[in-house]
């Protein structure tokens, strides 16, 4: 068998399965409909799921549009040229710079990888971790998650914006080129057209970032449902126990930073400074970003570099909350 | 998973973004002003899902030069979920044993003044009771509607989504009448002054001067 056939029969394989769900679907539809009308808890974790996935998907597709439009009209060497050639301005730049560039983290690993080398890799750090916190698509999410409160969306910006500087700067005076292991695949295409070049980025962050988005809106309807009332009483009451927990949590979770300020807002048993933790660390630092980076950077830079993410995180987020929130 | 299977998902679900939002059971997991973005976002997928499946159709050349990587491509098949509960299965709003009670003691402020014809939500009838400076609903005959949960009537009140969502309820004392619980009651009474403190959970309670069942409304939530 060649290798084209080989790929026409598991093409057809997954159309077909596709198919099978989709009738199987659309026979116990009703049925699945009267098992969540008995079942009270799970018929709650079903309309979580829908609420927070519902709520994110908009905000989501905006930020793939975005995210493709970048990837056909900004190039990486004139990101390059646009940064000052000071080291610690550079990581500055890149900082604020980030809030220029509206996507997901995910989008943002890939850009950054791009953008690391020898002088620029302090910048393409910060970058890569305050594009995804702090551009305009996040921070209006986080205004409509949070109404009437600004200074949530202040304090998010501040913490995040000082995580990706701090982080950035520590890499110039520790970081070692030798811990990136993975070298660039080269499949730089200068004749594609923009258009194309356009859809294909939009297509392929949607599908990673949605399907992520699935898992953290499952693991938010499961915690709704599963996790008994007074485990969040205990967090509410003890606000070191909080923080850790909320941090810890945005690296399990791993949500999209489009849609974790409307969970975040959905545990409102919790006090406001843990969930800006979560709101901080979840964007820098989670499972799916360690795993990101394990990929495109090698396994001795995410070994080192998403530990020393999430505590700088945590640290900023607590001290901007105490300053911006109160306790 | 291959691209084009990739790409229908991608095309289901905007077409199940789009189903919600002209079913209007959208209204179950979000607020009406989420709308006109559903709409728009079920528009774009739709649309950039045609266009890739119609370019792969069209021929191989564009998806080898644009680098197709199948990479985790497998995780695609969780969209099924969503596009499952949004079309295919009718997942209900949030109950009320679903929603949390955390009511805490708001700071004190001068509300605006009361509607002429008296009709409040009962999330706005628990903030007056609580945190009114003004105490406009004193002596005041108001108009509210919700479900019966006990001797209270209550309503799910949800911030941004159906995730956030809070119960907010009234004790109601005086000419109910006997409803089956979960019953939806449109409610005439005046607000017992004093009767929101931190020992009632800032519940505060209602002397009803007449209660009468009504439909369940299509959109059960107050905002």
């Amino acid at each position: 068998m060649t290798g084209e056939q080989m790929a026409t029969k598991r093409r057809a394989g997954s159309m077909e399965l596709l198919l099978v769900a989709l009738i199987g679907l659309a026979l116990s539809g009703s049925l699945i409909t009267g098992v969540l009308a008995d079942h009270d808890r799970l018929a709650t974790a079903a309309t979580v799921f829908c609420g927070v996935f519902v709520q994110a998907l908009p905000f989501l597709v905006l930020g793939v549009i975005v995210s493709g439009l970048v990837a056909a009209f900004v190039t990486p060497e004139r990101l390059e040229r646009w940064l000052p050639s000071n080291p610690v301005l550079a990581v500055a730049a890149a900082g604020v710079g980030g809030a220029a560039l509206p996507g997901c983290e995910c989008g943002s690993v890939p850009v950054a990888r791009r953008l690391f080398s020898g002088a620029t890799a302090g910048a393409a750090l910060t970058f890569m971790l305050s594009a995804p916190a702090i551009n305009p698509v996040v921070l209006v999410a986080t205004a409509v998650a949070f109404p009437g409160q600004p200074q949530m969306v202040l304090a998010r910006c501040v913490a995040s914006l000082a995580t990706a500087v701090v982080m950035g700067l520590l890499w110039q005076r520790w970081g070692r080129t030798a811990w990136v292991t993975r070298t660039l695949p080269v499949h730089h295409d200068h004749d594609a057209p923009r258009f194309a070049v356009f859809t294909e980025a939009a297509r392929h962050d949607f599908l990673q970032s949605a399907s992520y988005l699935v898992l953290g809106a499952g693991a938010a309807a499961v915690l709704r449902s599963a996790v008994p009332q007074w485990v969040f009483g205990h967090i509410a009451g003890n606000l070191v126990v909080g923080v850790i927990v909320m941090a810890l949590l945005a690296v399990v979770l791993a949500l999209c930073s489009e849609a974790d300020a409307f969970v975040a807002a959905s545990l409102t048993m919790i006090p406001l400074l843990p969930r800006l933790v979560f709101l901080v660390v979840g964007p820098a630092v989670d499972v799916k970003l360690f795993a990101m980076q394990t990929g495109i950077f090698g396994r001795a830079f995410a070994m080192r570099f998403a530990p020393v993410t999430l505590v700088v995180a945590t640290a900023c987020a607590t001290i901007v909350g105490l300053v911006v929130l109160g306790t | 998973m291959t691209r084009e299977t990739q790409n229908i998902l991608m095309l289901l679900i905007g077409l199940s973004t789009g189903l919600i939002a002209v079913r209007g059971s959208y209204l179950n997991f979000v607020k009406p002003s989420l709308l006109p973005w559903l709409l728009v976002a079920a528009v774009l997928l739709v649309g950039l899902a045609s266009i890739c499946l119609v370019r792969d159709l069209r021929g191989k050349a564009g998806r080898k030069d644009l680098g197709g990587h199948h990479h985790r491509g497998a995780l695609a098949w969780l969209l099924l979920i969503p596009v499952a509960l949004t079309a295919f299965v009718s997942v209900p709003p949030m109950s009320a044993d679903g929603a949390t009670t955390a009511m805490q003691a708001p700071p004190k402020r001068a509300f605006p003044p009361l509607p002429a014809d008296g009709v409040l939500s009962i999330p706005e009838v628990q903030m007056r009771a609580a945190a009114d400076s003004t105490d406009s609903l004193d002596g005041r005959l108001i108009t509210v509607t919700g479900f019966t949960k006990g001797r209270d009537l209550a309503r799910v009140v949800i911030v941004c989504c159906a995730a956030d969502a809070q119960l907010s309820s009234i004790h109601l004392t005086g000419a109910i009448g006997s409803h089956p619980e979960d019953t939806w009651l449109k409610v005439q009474g005046t607000v017992i002054p004093g009767s929101s403190t931190p020992s009632t959970n800032f519940i505060p309670t209602m002397e009803v001067r007449s209660a009468t069942p009504i439909p369940k409304p299509r959109n059960t939530y107050a905002y």
